[in-house]
C-alpha cells in the first residue's frame, strides 16, 4: 500500500510537471504587440495604417464593421438645395439614432493613433532615437487632428482623446469638450504635425501627408472655425460649453497666413491643360477622373497632376480600386436641382441673374441653359446624357427622381474604367480650395480684396473654367457683391468635394434659409415642358409649383421636388445629435441643443 | 507449445508493442491508468447438495451469453457462465431459485425443481434496473445511479437509413435535441444540444467514444451506425466528471466488442429517396395569376395596378400559360430591348427528384478466454434531392476493437478506426436560395440549348450554376488509435492509463467555373455564372492527443459500499492549415491548382483565413467518490480542477464539482409489501462544470494586424500595422451550475416504468462583451459578466409486456426548457421588430412582433388611423404607399402616437412590438412503438413538437416581400379581398413597402409550428431457427423501413416543419431552407453466421 502511494505520488508529480506542455501554448501565427514597435519601420507601418481613415469613397469603418458605409450620405452633402435627392438630414427631420458610426469610428481611429504616440514615447524612453520615428509620430498628430476635426464638424464639441484608455479608465466618462477646446487641440496637434513632417511628399511618398499639406489642412480648419464663430456664434453650443478663448477674427487672419504659406511654397498648381485643344477647355472635368492616358482626350496621366494636396492613391494595376458604387450613387443623388444649374456664371463672368446679362439663353429648351456657360456646368451636368437638343424628358416626379441631369463629376471618361474599378486618385484637399480659402479669408479679414490677390487665387480657377476673371470693376459695374461672388466660386469649384457645401452653408449660417425652403427641380414656365405632355405630365407634380422662382429670366413658375412643408431645417440641425447609446453609457455627456 | 499458448505469447508481444507505441506517442507524459472494474465479486460456497448445469443464451440471437451471473436467490452465492455460456452451480435444495442476469439482459428467475439441467434464454432489456449504464470513466448499475443519465441502445441505429448517426438520436431521449439546418447529406450542419443552450458563446455536448474524447462532432456523426453498442447521455451534474468540457452535457458512445464464438455479420440496405413536402412555390400559370390577383387589389386600392416591370400583357400571358416573347418596360435592361422570352419553368421540378442510396456493413467478432475482437467495415452513400448534379456523401469506415488479458491482472484494450468521407456538391447556385429566388418563368435553356439568363440576360440561373458552375469536393480522413491499459493491483485497487491519438486531415477543392448565359436567341450579354473562374484548395491537418491516468479503489464493509477514483487527463489539439487559390481555371475536365493560370494567392486555412497553425490544450485533475448503503442510500461526489490554454496565466484553472444523492425508496421495509411497486427512486444532484466555447485560442494575447496601403506615383503597396483589438487577461471559464431533481418509478415488475426530471441550470460567468463608451475606441473584450438561466423538465413513460409469443412496448417522452438572459450588462443593443438574439430579461433568440388589430375594413377606418399615426418619425407608409382597405392595422402599443418598433425615447422594449416567444422548439416529444411476434418485428418511431414560433424572413416569406423573385403561393385565397373581408391575412399588394408593413414581423404572420412526424417505421422478418440451422446460419432477417414517411403540421405556408425557423437570416434578399426534405424507403437484410 505504501509502495503504491509512493508510486502514485511519483506519477502525479511527473504529470504535474508537464502541465505546461498542455497549457502554456503560444500563438503560432500572429505577431504579438509585445514584440512589435521596437524599430522605426514598425512605426512607419503603424503610421501608414492611419491613411485608411481618410474619408474616401472606399470607406473604412472600423467601428461598425464592413457594410455600413458612412460615405454615401456625404457624397451628396446630406441633401442640400443643390441635390435632387432629398435626405432627412438636409430636410431637418432626422431623429437621434442609437449609434452613430461617425462618432464611433473617430474614437476607433484615435485609439490606434494614441497607441502609436504612446509606443513612441516608450521607444524613446527605452533608448530609441526620437528622430528616427519623428515623421511617423508627426503623422499620428496629423491624424489625431483630422479625426478630432471631423468630430467638430459633425457634433460641435466632443471629448478630446489623447490617451489609450483601459477598460476601467476614468477618461471613458469624460465630459464633452467645447468646440473651442476641441479646435485648440486640433490646431495644436496640427502644429506638432507641421513641425515633424517632411517638407514635401512626392515620388514614392505621394499620398502621404507633408508639412505643407498639414499647413493647408490647418488653413481649412481655421477658416471653418473662424467663420463659424463669426456667423453662427454660440447658438449651437451645448449646455455648459465654455466660450471662445480666441477670437473669430484671429482664426480668420491665421487662415490667410496659412493659405498664403501654401501658395508661396510653389509646391502646387492648378491643373489647367486648356491650352491643349484636345482638352476642349474641359480640364476641370478630367481632373477628377485622371488616371491613365486614356482617361482624358489629351492623354494626360496622374503624373501631370500637381493640384491634389491630400489625396488617397488608387491604382488599377495594384488592384487597389475605389470599389464602391461611388459613381452610380453620385449620378442620381447629385442630379441637379434648378438652383444647382443656375449658380454657374456665363462666360462673361456674370451670374445669370445679373441685370443685363445677355449671354444667358434662357430655359426654353434644356440645352439652352448650357449655351455660353461656365465649363464646370458642362463638366458636372453636361456629359453622358448631355441635353444637346433639349429633347430629354423630365422624368416622373418623386423625391428621388426629379431630373434628367445626372451628376458626372468623378465619372470616368468613355467608361475608361468599368464600374467599381475606378482607380483615379481621390482628392481630400486640393490647391483650388486653398486659393478659395485665401480669397475668402482675406475678404473676411479686410472686407475687401485687391485685383492682384484675386489674380493669384480665384482667377486661376475661373481661367480654367473658361469664364472672365473676377475683378473689383466687374463687381462694381454689375452691382454684384464681392463676398457673394467669392462664395459662389467656392460652391461651384468645390461642388461635391468633402462636404464642402454642407460645411459652407452652415458656417456662413445660410443653411437655415436655404434648406427650409422648397427644393426646386426645374423651371417649367416658358419652356417646352409647359406644352409637351410627353416631356412632362403636370399631374405627376405631386408637390406642385412655385410661381416666383428667381430664375435667370426673372420670377417664373418652377417645379417643387421637395416642398418646404417637409422641411424643418433650423439651427439645431447644424449639428448632429450625439448618439443615444453614448448618452446612456456616459452620463456626463450633454446632448446638443434642440435634440 | 500449444497453439493457444503460442497465440498468447504472440499476443503478449503485440500488447507489448502497442504499449511501447502508446508510450512513444505520449512521450514523457504518459502515465498509468485503470478503469473502474465493477465486476461483482462473488463468494463461492462449495458445500452443496445438487449440481445444476446448463447454458445461458440470448433470446435475441440465440448466441451463448458468456459471463452471465447465476446467483442463488437470497444469497451471495453464485457463479458466472463460461465462454460458451455454460455454467455449473451447486444448490441446497430443489426449492432453490436461481437468478440469471447479465449486462443488457432482463434477469430471469428459475426454480430448480427436479431439473439438473437448466437452459435459460435471456431477453434483451434496456430498462431493467440491473442494466449497466456507461457513465464517465466507468459504468454503474442503473439501480445505483444518481445522476440524469439516459442510455440509448444500438436498436435506434438499426435499420435506420440515415447518413449521420446523430439524426437517429432525434427524439430518442428527452432533453437531447438534434437539429439540422439542411437536408443535404454531408452538409446537414447537425447541432446537438442537451437541455438547451448553455451560453451565448455556443458550445455543444462533449462526445466521448470508448473513453476517448472525439476530436470534434464529425467523428461521431460519420461513424458506422452498426459499430455502436450504446450511447449514454449525461445531462446533469453527472457530466461534471468531464469538468472542463461538460457544461453542455456529455454523450458517451460505446462501440461493440467481440463476444462469444466467432461471428460474421453482414447488414445491407438500399434506400430510395423521394421528395417530401413541396415548398409553396407556384407554377408558371399560378405565378402569373398571383400577380394579376395582386394587381387587381392594387388597382382597387389606388386606381393604379402595379405590374412592376412586367407589364400587364406579360402577366396575362404567364397566367394563361403561354410561352413567348413579351414586351416589358425595361428597354435597356432585360432581354433584347425589353423583349423577354418567358415560358413555364418549374424550378422545383427541374432541380429536385428521387434517388437511391445504400449502406453496407460487415463485421467479424468473437472472443477467446484471453482476447476479444471485433473488426468491422462500413460503406455508405447518401444523396440529397438535387438532380441537376451530384450532391451527396460517401462514407467508408474500418474499426478494430480488441481487448487482451495479457496476464490475469493486466488488460490492454485497443480501438483503431479509420473513417473516410467524401462529400461532393456543386460549388455554385446555393447562395441565392435556388427555387426561393428564381421565378418559374425563365426556362433553364434557350432556343439554341444554351443556358438562358434570368430576365433574358442576367447570370442567375440555378440550374446552370449547380450543374456546370463547378464542384466543391471535400475529403476527410479521421484515423484514431486508442489504447487502454488496466492493471489490477489487488486489494480493491486498480490503475489504468489511456492514450489516444487522432490524426485528421482534410482536403477541399472548390472549383468555380464560368458558365456563360445567353439571351433567348443566343444573344451574348457577357453575363455568366461565376464571372471569374477559380479553384481553391484547402488542406487542414489536426493532431489531437488525449491522455488519462487513474487510480481506482473499491471496497465493501458490510452493507457499506465504497468506490473511489483519482486521476488526471490531458489533451492537446494541434492544427495546421494551408490554402491556395488561383483564378482562371479552364474547364478541360481536370480541376487542380496546377491547371489554373491566375497568380496563386496563398493563405492559412480554417475559420480565420489568416491562421496557418494553432494549438490548444486542457489539463485536469479529477476525483470521484461513490458510497451506498445496501444500494438503498446513494451518494456520489465529484471534484475537478481544470486548466485551459485559452486563458492567461493565473486564470487558466478553475475547480468544479458535483454532489448527487439517490434514495431507492422501494427498498425500504415499509414498501416491501407493495407487490406492484418494483421501483421507486428519488435522485437529486448539483454540479458545476466549465465552458470555454466560442473563445479564441489566444484571445488574451494582444496581436498586431498587418495590411497594406497604397502610396507613391507608381502606386506601390506599403505595409501597415495596428494593434488588432482590445484584449484582456482578466477572464476565465464560464462556470455552469446545474441542479437536478428526479423521480424514477416502475410498476408491475417494471412493465410500466417512468422517469420525471426537473432541472435548473445557470451560467453565471457567461463571457460577454459589455458596451463601453465609444471613447474606448474598440470593442471591449468579453469578460465574465453575463448570466443565462435555463429551467426545464423531462418525462418518460414506458410500457412493455409479453403475451406468449407476442411482446410489445410503447414509450413516450417529452421535454421542454426555457432560458432567460438574466444579465447582459448593457450588451445586446436595442430591440428590433422580429428576431432578437440577445435581450436582457428574455430568452435567447426572442421574437418581438407588432400587435395587430385585424385589417382595415373601410376607408373611414384608414383615414382615422392615418390622422392619428401618419406623422414624422412614425413608420406608417404614406404617399404612394398610403394604407388602404384590407391592409394591416398595427396597434400603437406604447401609446406614443407613432407606430415604431422602438419608441421615441428609444427606451428598450418600449415600442409597438411585444414579446411573443423564442425561436426554440418546445414540448419536444418522441413516441416509440414496438412489437414482436415469432419471427416478425415491428417498430415505429414518431417525433414532434408542440410549440415553435416561426417567423419567416427572406424573399419568399410572404407575397411580394420583393417583386422580382419567386413568390410564395401559400396564402392564395387566404388574403383579404372585397369578397373575402373576413380573411386572416392582408390584401395582396405588389408595393413592397406596403407588403412589408402588412406582413413583416406581425403577430398574424408569426406561425406556431406544431407537428408530429413518423420518423421511422420498420417491419422485419427473421427466419426461424430450424431453417437457419439447415442453412448453417445464425440469423437471416429481412426488413423494410421508412424514414419521414408521414407528418402532420400546423404550418400554414407548407415548408417542412423540421426546417423550423431560420432566425439568423436578417437579409431580406436571401432565402434559405428551400432544399427539400426527402422521404426514404429502404429494404435491407441482416445476416449472421
Amino acid at each position: 500500500m505504501k509502495k503504491l502511494i509512493t508510486l502514485f505520488s511519483a506519477a502525479v508529480f511527473l504529470l504535474t510537471s508537464c502541465e505546461d506542455k498542455f497549457l502554456d501554448l503560444q500563438d503560432l501565427d500572429s505577431v504579438t504587440e509585445i514584440v512589435f514597435f521596437d524599430n522605426p519601420q514598425d512605426f512607419e507601418d503603424g503610421a501608414n495604417d492611419f491613411y485608411s481613415g481618410l474619408h474616401s469613397p472606399k470607406a473604412s469603418n472600423p467601428g461598425t464593421g464592413s457594410g455600413d458605409n458612412d460615405g454615401f450620405a456625404e457624397i451628396s452633402d446630406y441633401g442640400t438645395e443643390l441635390n435632387g435627392y432629398a435626405q432627412d438630414f438636409g430636410q431637418g427631420v432626422n431623429n437621434p439614432t442609437f449609434e452613430d458610426s461617425y462618432w464611433k469610428n473617430a474614437y476607433w481611429y484615435l485609439r490606434d493613433i494614441n497607441t502609436l504616440i504612446q509606443k513612441g514615447e516608450e521607444y524613446v524612453a527605452n533608448g530609441g532615437s526620437a528622430s528616427e520615428i519623428s515623421e511617423s509620430i508627426a503623422t499620428a498628430y496629423f491624424f489625431r487632428a483630422y479625426h478630432h476635426f471631423r468630430l467638430l464638424k459633425r457634433f460641435g464639441g466632443a471629448p478630446i482623446m489623447t490617451v489609450v484608455a483601459g477598460l476601467d479608465d476614468e477618461v471613458l466618462d469624460s465630459p464633452r469638450n467645447s468646440r473651442y477646446e476641441l479646435v485648440t487641440q486640433v490646431l495644436a496637434d496640427l502644429d506638432l504635425a507641421i513641425a515633424g513632417l517632411p517638407a514635401t511628399a512626392v515620388g514614392s511618398d505621394l499620398g502621404k501627408i507633408s508639412s505643407i499639406a498639414a499647413t493647408a489642412y490647418k488653413a481649412r480648419v481655421l477658416l471653418f472655425e473662424g467663420t463659424w464663430e463669426k456667423y453662427v456664434g454660440t447658438v449651437t453650443d451645448f449646455e455648459g460649453s465654455g466660450g471662445p478663448t480666441v477670437t473669430a477674427d484671429a482664426y480668420i487672419a491665421q487662415a490667410v497666413t496659412a493659405a498664403k504659406e501654401v501658395i508661396d511654397s510653389g509646391d502646387f498648381e492648378i491643373w489647367n491643360q486648356n491650352a491643349d485643344p484636345l482638352m476642349e477647355n474641359n480640364s476641370y472635368k478630367w481632373l477628377f477622373s485622371l488616371e491613365g492616358a486614356d482617361s482624358n482626350p489629351g492623354g494626360y496621366t496622374k503624373a501631370s497632376n500637381n493640384e491634389f494636396i491630400i489625396q488617397s492613391i488608387f491604382d488599377h494595376a495594384a488592384n487597389d480600386q475605389i470599389r464602391s458604387q461611388f459613381t452610380q450613387i453620385n449620378e442620381s443623388r447629385n442630379s441637379a436641382t434648378q438652383v444647382a444649374l443656375d449658380m454657374y456664371s456665363t462666360l462673361n463672368g456674370l451670374p445669370i441673374t445679373a441685370t443685363g446679362n445677355t449671354q444667358f439663353m434662357g430655359y426654353a429648351k434644356q440645352s439652352d441653359q448650357f449655351i455660353d456657360r461656365d465649363r464646370r456646368m458642362w463638366a458636372n451636368f453636361g456629359g453622358g446624357s448631355a441635353p444637346v437638343d433639349g429633347s430629354n424628358a423630365i422624368l416622373a416626379i418623386s423625391n428621388v427622381n426629379n431630373s434628367n441631369l445626372p451628376n458626372q463629376k468623378f465619372t470616368t471618361w468613355n467608361k475608361y474604367r468599368s464600374v467599381r474599378e475606378e482607380s483615379y486618385n481621390y482628392p481630400h484637399l486640393r490647391y483650388g480650395e486653398i486659393l478659395l480659402t485665401y480669397a475668402e479669408a482675406l475678404y473676411e479679414r479686410d472686407g475687401s480684396i485687391s485685383d492682384a490677390d484675386l489674380d493669384i487665387s480665384i482667377n486661376l480657377i475661373r481661367n480654367r473654367a473658361g469664364i472672365a476673371p473676377l475683378t473689383n470693376a466687374l463687381v462694381t459695374s454689375n452691382d454684384l457683391d464681392m463676398l457673394e461672388e467669392i462664395r459662389r466660386e467656392r460652391t461651384v469649384e468645390l461642388y461635391m468635394e468633402d462636404n464642402n457645401h454642407w460645411n459652407d452653408i452652415r458656417r456662413w449660417d445660410t443653411a437655415v434659409d436655404l434648406l427650409s425652403n422648397n427644393i426646386i427641380g426645374a423651371v417649367i414656365e416658358g419652356t417646352e415642358y409647359e406644352s409637351n405632355i410627353d416631356l412632362f405630365d403636370p399631374s405627376t407634380a405631386i408637390y406642385g409649383f412655385v410661381d416666383n422662382y428667381p430664375s435667370g429670366v426673372g420670377p417664373v413658375r418652377a417645379l417643387i421636388i421637395d416642398p418646404a412643408s417637409f422641411r424643418t431645417f433650423n439651427h439645431k440641425n447644424y449639428l448632429w445629435p450625439l448618439p443615444l447609446e453614448e448618452l446612456v453609457l456616459s452620463s456626463s455627456l450633454k446632448q446638443n441643443p434642440g435634440w | 507449445m500449444t497453439t493457444e499458448k503460442r497465440n498468447r505469447t504472440n499476443l503478449k508481444y503485440v500488447a507489448g508493442l502497442l504499449g511501447i507505441l502508446g508510450f512513444l506517442i505520449s512521450g514523457a507524459c504518459t502515465n498509468l491508468y485503470a478503469a473502474t472494474s465493477s465486476r461483482i465479486i462473488l463468494d463461492v460456497i462449495d458445500t452443496q447438495d445438487l449440481t445444476i448445469t446448463g447454458t445461458v443464451i440470448s433470446s435475441d440471437d440465440g448466441m451463448p451469453v458468456p459471463g452471465a451471473n447465476v446467483i442463488l436467490k437470497g444469497t451471495t452465492t453464485g457463479t458466472t457462465t463460461d465462454f460458451d455460456g455454460n455454467f455449473a452451480i451447486d444448490v441446497p435444495s430443489s426449492n432453490s431459485v436461481l437468478v440469471f442476469s447479465s449486462i443488457g439482459f432482463a434477469s430471469k428467475e428459475v426454480t430448480v425443481g427436479n431439473n439438473t439441467t437448466i437452459n435459460v434464454s435471456l431477453d434483451m432489456d434496456v430498462s431493467a434496473l440491473d442494466e449497466v449504464i456507461v457513465v464517465g470513466f466507468g459504468t454503474t448499475k442503473k439501480e445505483t445511479l444518481t445522476g440524469a443519465v439516459e442510455q440509448i441502445s444500438s436498436e435506434v441505429f438499426e435499420d435506420r437509413a440515415v447518413s449521420n448517426v446523430a439524426l437517429a438520436l432525434q427524439g430518442q431521449t428527452p432533453g437531447l435535441t438534434v437539429n439540422r439546418s439542411s437536408s443535404r447529406p454531408g452538409n446537414e450542419n447537425v447541432n446537438l444540444q442537451i437541455r438547451g443552450v448553455t451560453s451565448i458563446n455556443g458550445g455543444s455536448p462533449l462526445i466521448v467514444i470508448d473513453g476517448a474524447p472525439a476530436f470534434d462532432d464529425s467523428e461521431f456523426f460519420q461513424m458506422n451506425p452498426d459499430d455502436i453498442e450504446s450511447i449514454s447521455v449525461l445531462k446533469d451534474g453527472a457530466a461534471s466528471i468531464y469538468g472542463s468540457r461538460a457544461a453542455n452535457g456529455v454523450i458517451l458512445v460505446t462501440t461493440k466488442k467481440g463476444k462469444g464464438k466467432m461471428k460474421i455479420e453482414f447488414n445491407s440496405n438500399t434506400r430510395m429517396n423521394f421528395l417530401g413536402l413541396k415548398p409553396p412555390f407556384p407554377s408558371y400559370q399560378e405565378y402569373g395569376q398571383l400577380w394579376l390577383d395582386t394587381a387587381e387589389q392594387d388597382l382597387a386600392a389606388t386606381g393604379v395596378a402595379n405590374y412592376w416591370n412586367w407589364g400587364e400583357e406579360a402577366l396575362q400571358g404567364i397566367a394563361s400559360g403561354q410561352a413567348g416573347y413579351y414586351a416589358t418596360p425595361i428597354v435597356d435592361g432585360w432581354g433584347e430591348g425589353g423583349f423577354l422570352y418567358l415560358a413555364p419553368a418549374d424550378r422545383y421540378e427541374d432541380l429536385y427528384g428521387s434517388n437511391i442510396g445504400h449502406q453496407q456493413s460487415l463485421s467479424l467478432s468473437g472472443s477467446s478466454d484471453q482476447a476479444r475482437y471485433r473488426l468491422s467495415m462500413g460503406v455508405s452513400e447518401s444523396q440529397g434531392a438535387l438532380k441537376t448534379a451530384y450532391d451527396g456523401i460517401k462514407q467508408f469506415s474500418v474499426r478494430l476493437n480488441t481487448d487482451f488479458d495479457i496476464t490475469e491482472r493486466l488488460n490492454l484494450a485497443t480501438n483503431i478506426s479509420l473513417q473516410k468521407n467524401r462529400t461532393s456538391s456543386p460549388s455554385s447556385g446555393f447562395g441565392r436560395g435556388l427555387v426561393g429566388q428564381d421565378a418559374p418563368i425563365f426556362p433553364a435553356k434557350n432556343s439554341l440549348g444554351q443556358w438562358y439568363g434570368n430576365f433574358g440576360r442576367y447570370s442567375t440561373n440555378s440550374i446552370a450554376a449547380t450543374s456546370e458552375g463547378g464542384r466543391d469536393d471535400l475529403e476527410e480522413n479521421i484515423a484514431k488509435i486508442s489504447l487502454n491499459l488496466k492493471y489490477d493491483l489487488g486489494s480493491g485497487f486498480s490503475v489504468n492509463a489511456t492514450g489516444t491519438y487522432n490524426h485528421v486531415n482534410s482536403r477541399q477543392d472548390i472549383t468555380q467555373l464560368t458558365v456563360p448565359v445567353f439571351g433567348w436567341e443566343g444573344e451574348s450579354y457577357n453575363e455568366a455564372v461565376n464571372s471569374t473562374s477559380s479553384i481553391e484548395t484547402v488542406h487542414l491537418t489536426n493532431e489531437y492527443q488525449t491522455y488519462g491516468g487513474f487510480l481506482n479503489y473499491e471496497t465493501k464493509l458490510g452493507k457499506h459500499n465504497f468506490k473511489a477514483m483519482v486521476g488526471m487527463t490531458a489533451e492537446l489539439n494541434e492544427f495546421k492549415g494551408l490554402s491556395a487559390k488561383r483564378t482562371d481555371i479552364v474547364n478541360e475536365g481536370v480541376f487542380d491548382l496546377a491547371v489554373a493560370s491566375g497568380v496563386p494567392t496563398i493563405g492559412g486555412a480554417g475559420n480565420n483565413n489568416n491562421r496557418g497553425q494553432d494549438h490548444d490544450g486542457l489539463y485536469s485533475y479529477l476525483t470521484r467518490l461513490n458510497y451506498d448503503y445496501n444500494e438503498k442510500y446513494l451518494v456520489e461526489l465529484v471534484g475537478r480542477r481544470d486548466g485551459s490554454s485559452r486563458f492567461a496565466p493565473g486564470f487558466k484553472f478553475n475547480n468544479y464539482g458535483s454532489a448527487s444523492v439517490g434514495w431507492n425508496i422501494h427498498k425500504e421495509s415499509f414498501l416491501e409489501n407493495l407487490e406492484s411497486l418494483s421501483n421507486l427512486k428519488l435522485r437529486a444532484s448539483i454540479g458545476s462544470s466549465g465552458n470555454q466555447a466560442g473563445i479564441g485560442r489566444y484571445d488574451y494575447v494582444s496581436t498586431i494586424s498587418q495590411g497594406t496601403e497604397l502610396f507613391g506615383e507608381g502606386g506601390t503597396l506599403s505595409n501597415t500595422a495596428s494593434v488588432a483589438g482590445i484584449t484582456t487577461t482578466q477572464r476565465s471559464w464560464e462556470v455552469v451550475t446545474i441542479k437536478n431533481i428526479a423521480i424514477d418509478f416502475g410498476l408491475f415488475n417494471n412493465k410500466l416504468s417512468g422517469t420525471f426530471e426537473t432541472y435548473e441550470r445557470e451560467n453565471k460567468d457567461m463571457l460577454l462583451g459589455r458596451s463601453y463608451s465609444a471613447l474606448l475606441g474598440g470593442d471591449a473584450p468579453e469578460t465574465n459578466i453575463g448570466n443565462l438561466k435555463t429551467t426545464g423538465w423531462e418525462a418518460m413513460l414506458n410500457w412493455k409486456d409479453q403475451k406468449g409469443d407476442f411482446s410489445y412496448n410503447i414509450g413516450v417522452n417529452m421535454s421542454d426548457n426555457t432560458n432567460e438572459l438574466v444579465n447582459l450588462e448593457g450588451g445586446g443593443g436595442s430591440i428590433q421588430a422580429g428576431y432578437n438574439q440577445l435581450v436582457e430579461g428574455f430568452p435567447l433568440n426572442s421574437y418581438f412582433v407588432f400587435e395587430t388589430d385585424g385589417l382595415f375594413q373601410s376607408q373611414a377606418e384608414v383615414d382615422a388611423y392615418n390622422a392619428l399615426y401618419d406623422k414624422d418619425g412614425s413608420s406608417v407608409p404614406n404617399g404612394g404607399n398610403a394604407l388602404r382597405v384590407g391592409d394591416t392595422k398595427i396597434v400603437d402599443l406604447d401609446g406614443d402616437g407613432s407606430i415604431n418598433a422602438i419608441n421615441q425615447d428609444n427606451e428598450k422594449g418600449q415600442g409597438d412590438i411585444k414579446y411573443v416567444g423564442d425561436a426554440q422548439t418546445h414540448y419536444v416529444f418522441g413516441i416509440n412503438l414496438g412489437a414482436k411476434y415469432k419471427g416478425f418485428d415491428f417498430t415505429a418511431f414518431m417525433q414532434g413538437a408542440l410549440q415553435q414560433n416561426v417567423l419567416r424572413q427572406g424573399v419568399s416569406a410572404f407575397p411580394f416581400n420583393n417583386p422580382w423573385p419567386n413568390q410564395t403561393n401559400a396564402y392564395n385565397d387566404l388574403t383579404w379581398t372585397p369578397e373575402n373581408t373576413g380573411a386572416t391575412y392582408p390584401r395582396l399588394t405588389a408595393q413592397r413597402t406596403l407588403a412589408r408593413w402588412n406582413w413583416s414581423n406581425t403577430d398574424t404572420f408569426i406561425q406556431n409550428n406544431k407537428y408530429i412526424r413518423l420518423k421511422n417505421i420498420v417491419i422485419g422478418y427473421s427466419l426461424p431457427a430450424d431453417v437457419l440451422d439447415k442453412l448453417n446460419m445464425d440469423k437471416i432477417r429481412i426488413y423494410v423501413s421508412g424514414n419521414d414517411l408521414f407528418e402532420l403540421s400546423s404550418l400554414v405556408d407548407g415548408y417542412d416543419p423540421e426546417d423550423g425557423n431560420v432566425p439568423t437570416v436578417t437579409d431580406s434578399n436571401v432565402q434559405t431552407s428551400v432544399y427539400p426534405f426527402q422521404r426514404t424507403v429502404a429494404v435491407g437484410v441482416n445476416l449472421a453466421f
